[in-house]
């Protein structure tokens, strides 16, 4: 969920150079985009360089915002484009087989979890799903925003949210259950 | 009419909501939470802190993403072969540039390094540049050139006093002990003199550049004077040299070529006094300012002023025989011949 803070008054006083208040907002914000590049970017991408490019451009580009209000809806649609912009090269490095070696490594404990077979699973799954449903399955289901919000952050109107989730959570049930996953939740 | 009414009715049939539809729609609007969906997704992993603290760091550090390595080197290789491009399409014959060393100091030669520049010289110098540029290191003699307009190219001549710019023109330069003289034949240049600023020379203009160090306006004074002119010229020369403080061998060599343009310039009482102030100084020139000091007090005042410096020159076995007989009549050893027409007593 987006954190607990007066974020247009945060974004306001980073703007006007505040000591401090630039490192207060990545601070609460960090958390919030690491879980959208995850569970939104899925394995094949690498979650910090996706977050860490998306509060880049967060800070450099936080004169531009016109309303701190939005400050929400204009990260998410950031963090969007840069998923895509990474999924697109991660596809692109598949394709060339740019991609490193694998390590012998065990993996390290906060990437743990992309190495179990039930997430190999529901990642595939999720990958049968349109961007736009995987968003609201996570914003909806995941997060537990009202679909409202989820209206709200993504920026189309409430039925929009309403219909995508729909057909996602049927989607996801059919493409689970086909991968021998629905069965058991 | 009741066709038309059957019509409707149909109509109605088709398009009323049935239960299921009424709950497909009733379902997408309420969107409650589903528990087998959320169990799937929960799966998926969040955020956490060890994360977090890696993007944090890099965020200290602020890596731009587009200054990355993986995105500057690419960039920056594509750059260097545009530019390597740009540089052999817009200068294809840059690598082919020219050095020649212009070295004839009695005879006129010609060079023509490119079709727009040609140069005439008798003298010695240094010719460089390419088909855009050429840059000429005068030494010594005259130098003549000719610049095709048309062809934009920049050539500037370098002389010790001056810098002579140019881009499309026929003129000279000349540079002796005396200094650089610049003259226009045809369109424009501009010449700056060493401190001075630039001053743009039209055609039949001349522009001359002096010498700025002690050690160049001594060659000037030097010069001026072999060349046999006015002494005021050489006194300038000389006189500027010695304002600018130089160092004590050239100041003996200028405070001589000053006493010589005195005497020349008929200045008789500031030749003596000039006189007395070398011979006073020592240095390796005493002798010729003794002499000099011998004859300029022999003439101002025969035995009488002249008689204790030749006896200095004698004392120090420097008296030639002229001084000798003036001394010798001077203390009685011999009647005095050549006496200063102030000393020659009349019958």
């Amino acid at each position: 969920m987006e954190p607990l803070i007066d974020t247009a008054g945060l974004v306001r006083r980073a703007r006007h150079g505040e000591a401090g208040a630039e490192d207060t907002l990545v601070g609460h914000w960090l958390p919030t985009v690491l879980a959208w590049c995850r569970r939104l970017g899925g394995p094949t991408i690498d979650a910090e360089d996706a977050a860490h490019d998306v509060l880049v451009i967060v800070l450099t580009r936080l004169e531009r915002l016109r309303e701190p209000e939005c400050f929400a809806s204009w990260v998410f649609g950031i963090t969007r484009r840069v998923l895509a912009r990474h999924r697109r090269r991660a596809q692109l490095h598949r394709w060339f087989d740019l991609r490193a070696e694998p390590s012998t490594m065990p993996p390290a404990p906060d990437r743990a979890w992309d190495r179990t077979e039930e997430a190999r699973r529901l990642w595939l799954a999720l990958d049968d799903l349109s961007a736009a449903q995987r968003e609201v399955l996570v914003l909806c289901e995941l997060e537990e925003r009202t679909d409202a919000q989820a209206a709200r952050l993504i920026g189309v109107p409430l039925g929009t949210v309403k219909r995508r989730l729909h057909d996602a959570r049927l989607r996801l049930k059919v493409e689970a259950a086909r991968r021998g996953l629905g069965g058991e939740a | 009419m009741s066709v038309e009414r059957e019509r409707w009715d149909r109509l109605r049939e088709m398009t009323a909501a049935t239960p299921d539809a009424v709950r497909r729609v009733a379902a997408r609007l309420r969107s409650p939470p589903d528990p087998e969906v959320r169990g799937l997704l929960d799966l998926l992993p969040g955020s956490d802190p060890f994360t977090e603290r890696r993007v944090q760091g890099r965020l200290v550090a602020r890596n731009r993403p587009w200054l990355s390595l993986a995105r500057a080197l690419p960039a920056t290789a594509l750059l260097a072969v545009a530019a390597l491009l740009a540089v052999l399409i817009l200068q294809p014959t840059a690598r082919d540039g020219y050095d020649h060393l212009l070295d004839s100091p009695t005879t006129w030669r010609e060079e023509r390094p490119t079709e727009a520049l040609a140069v005439s010289y008798q003298g010695t110098g240094r010719l460089r540049g390419t088909w855009r540029t050429a840059e000429i290191e005068w030494r010594v003699g005259t130098v003549q050139l000719a610049l095709d307009p048309e062809a934009q190219v920049d050539l500037t001549v370098h002389t010790p006093e001056a810098k002579v710019h140019v881009t499309g023109t026929r003129f000279e330069v000349a540079r002796d002990a005396r200094g650089t003289a610049v003259s226009v034949l045809e369109g424009r240049v501009e010449v700056e003199c060493q401190g001075s600023p630039a001053v743009t020379l039209v055609p039949d203009a001349a522009l001359s550049c002096l010498p700025n160090t002690a050690p160049g306006l001594l060659g000037r004074a030097r010069a001026l004077a072999a060349a046999g002119q006015p002494p005021s010229e050489v006194l300038a020369a000389a006189e500027s040299a010695l304002a600018l403080s130089p160092d004590p061998a050239v100041a003996e060599e200028l405070r001589l070529v000053r006493l010589e343009a005195l005497v020349a310039a008929d200045r008789l009482r500031e030749a003596l006094a000039a006189a007395r102030i070398g011979a006073a100084a020592g240095g390796h020139r005493r002798p010729d300012f003794l002499h000099a000091l011998a004859r300029l007090a022999w003439d101002e005042g025969g035995c009488r002023s002249a008689a204790p410096v030749l006896r200095d020159l004698a004392a120090e076995d420097l008296i030639d025989d002229m001084e000798r007989e003036r001394l010798d009549g001077c203390e009685g050893r011999r009647p005095a011949t050549d006496l200063p027409p102030s000393e020659q007593a009349g019958p």
